[in-house]
């Protein structure tokens, strides 16, 4: 990350807002785990209750405390995604790096099998997969790994490919260097910050298709907490206790929009543009 | 440009057959015997072995995808396996909502985030910057979060609108536009959301070109530079991502449908998957896929009609 970039991400209001709500989510996260009860044990109070202090969202049907399954739920969600998506952040790098350096043949036999992949949207893939697995955390994480392979695969190969003709590919080998030490040492460092971007895109993608997948029953499973699936056992009690509903929902939001302002001001802090909202200045 | 149909046309074949291959394949893996299943609990091996025999279950994979296929071309996509019906009349009873929900809310969703991107891109300045954050924050949220809340609002603290059901729009227009409006209102949300912001960027783009400052300098009005100038070439890449949005919104359907129990494909897919009823997984998955290709190969063919520069 040039000087530049890293200038311009930090004049970005984007970056300052979302740094301040995943501080407050982070902060949420801790004071949950320390001051409020078990996610999933059932509280001595009543069910359906509206938030005060010693439940912040609330209870649910079964007495427990919503803002703790909250938290615990985000918890989860970030973990999946996280062990999820960088693993195939990784494979679908060294997919496209290998067809980018490789001979044509390979190229184009990834690349094609790569389109076909890619063809398809990201849920109709996880009712495939979910339908072989069966609902529950694996088989979404299968799904979100198998899912980000493609669209790094063809990112990698576009940068290396257009690395590959630069002078100093041409100076390393000349020296004598090896097509994998090229494709290592230097073109996947130069092809370092649009990856980067995009793994952010594809962690906020991936938060979506695993809170809409817990959201309908086939992510994780009860009673373990999940957010898209307090949403879920909301919608029965929405007269009762609204709380139920809006604490997993803004909790989620404010997680997926702090991803999204990342994702922009990372983007154009790359390309060189500016912010929104400075047209014309 | 018939040639450019016929090619486009016959690019998308070895995609639909890639696709059913890799559907019919990975659900041929699902553990479980679904003979075993079929003849329950205590069922003598003999009568797993014959139900198997009437399945077919014995026969190699590869033949039993050929027959598939045969089945497929001919409409037949066998037996749904939870309900004993076959998936295609299943399919066909799903269709009719979930294609009133894709074409109402495209509708709403086109026309409002062009609408608002132009107005962004045209008028600039502080609007630009609230309507920008507002459209932010709509990407931001998920549609089942939308719907939920939109449920919450419309139907229980106001009860304008039914939260569940849905009333064929044909035979009762206005009962079928009140159980249309909530799913359609969520998904048009999203839509128009994504396409405000990429119809803003790309009207502004195109009004930076020099030919706009021509225009501006032999006196025409703004709003004829906008209007006949802009948008058209504005508007070509805004169709590519557009018909990539329709494409998601059957994806929105999946999970809008189940929200507001709307018996359509995505309430259909949802139901299969959990009770694991492959052919019906199958049916719909191949539906799903057959439906994106069509509605990227129409895509194609509106921005090659759109511009002539992408015929050859």
């Amino acid at each position: 990350m040039s000087g530049r970039v890293a200038t311009a991400l930090r004049r970005d209001r984007r970056v300052l807002a979302a740094g301040m709500l995943l501080g407050l989510l982070g902060a949420g996260t801790v004071l949950a785990a320390i001051f409020l009860p078990d996610p999933v044990a059932q509280t001595a109070d009543g069910r359906l209750l509206g938030p005060d202090w010693a439940h912040p969202f609330g209870t649910d049907e079964l007495r427990r405390d919503v803002a703790a399954r909250t938290f615990a739920g985000l918890r989860s969600s970030l973990v999946t995604i996280v062990l999820a998506v960088v693993p195939g952040a990784l494979a679908g790098t060294g997919l496209g790096l290998a067809a980018g350096v490789l001979g044509r043949l390979a190229d184009g036999l990834l690349m094609r099998a790569m389109d076909a992949w890619q063809a398809f949207p990201g849920l109709l893939i996880a009712l495939a997969v979910l339908a072989i697995t069966g609902p529950g955390r694996w088989g979404v994480g299968l799904t979100l790994f198998l899912f980000a392979i493609p669209s790094f695969a063809r990112l990698a190969r576009a940068q290396a490919r257009s690395e590959m003709t630069r002078e100093y590919v041409l100076a390393a080998r000349a020296l004598g260097a090896s097509r994998l030490r090229i494709a290592l040492n230097h073109v996947a460092r130069n092809a370092w910050d649009p990856l980067l971007t995009h793994l952010a895109l594809m962690l906020t993608v991936a938060l979506f298709i695993e809170s809409a997948l817990s959201f309908l029953g086939l992510g994780v499973q009860a009673p373990a907490p999940s957010l898209g699936g307090m949403i879920n056992a909301s919608r029965q009690y929405l007269r009762e206790s609204p709380a139920y509903l809006l604490g997993p929902a803004a909790v989620l939001s404010c997680m997926v929009l702090s991803l999204n302002l990342l994702v922009d001001a990372l983007q154009d802090a790359f390309s060189g543009r500016r912010g929104a909202g400075l047209r014309g200045r | 440009m018939a040639v450019f149909i016929a090619r486009r046309l016959l690019a998308s074949i070895p995609l639909l057959v890639l696709a059913t291959l890799l559907v019919f394949v990975t659900l041929e893996l699902v553990p479980g015997d679904p003979a075993e299943l079929l003849a329950g609990e205590d069922a003598t091996p003999q009568r797993v072995a014959e139900i198997r025999h009437e399945l077919g279950l014995d026969r190699p994979l590869l033949v039993r995808y050929g027959d598939w296929l045969a089945g497929l071309l001919r409409g037949d996509l066998g037996t749904s396996l939870s309900r004993g019906m076959p998936v295609r009349d299943l399919v066909r009873g799903a269709l009719g909502p979930t294609v009133e929900l894709a074409v109402a809310a495209s509708a709403v969703g086109m026309a409002a985030g062009i609408g608002l991107g132009t107005l962004q891109a045209a008028a600039g300045g502080r609007l630009d910057g609230w309507i920008s954050a507002a459209v932010s924050l709509a990407i931001s949220v998920p549609g089942f979060v939308v719907a939920t809340v939109l449920l919450w609002v419309f139907a229980i603290q106001l009860d304008w609108l039914p939260a569940s059901g849905r009333v064929p729009v044909l035979s009762d227009p206005l009962g079928g536009l009140r159980t249309l409006a909530l799913p359609a209102g969520t998904l048009a949300l999203s839509m128009g959301a994504v396409l405000a912001r990429f119809t803003r960027g790309s009207v502004t783009a195109v009004l930076q070109q020099e030919y706009i400052r021509a225009a501006r300098a032999r006196g025409l009005p703004e709003r004829t530079i906008l209007v006949r100038h802009s948008l058209r070439p504005a508007l070509v890449p805004v169709l590519t991502v557009a018909a990539l949005q329709v494409g998601n919104l059957l994806t929105g359907a999946l999970v809008v449908e189940q929200v507001f129990t709307r018996p359509g494909i995505g309430y259909l897919a949802v139901t299969a998957v959990r009770q694991r009823d492959i052919p019906l997984v199958q049916g719909v998955v191949v539906v799903f896929a057959l439906a994106y290709v069509l509605v990227n190969l129409a895509a194609d063919l509106a921005v090659a009609f759109a511009d002539p520069r992408l015929r050859q």
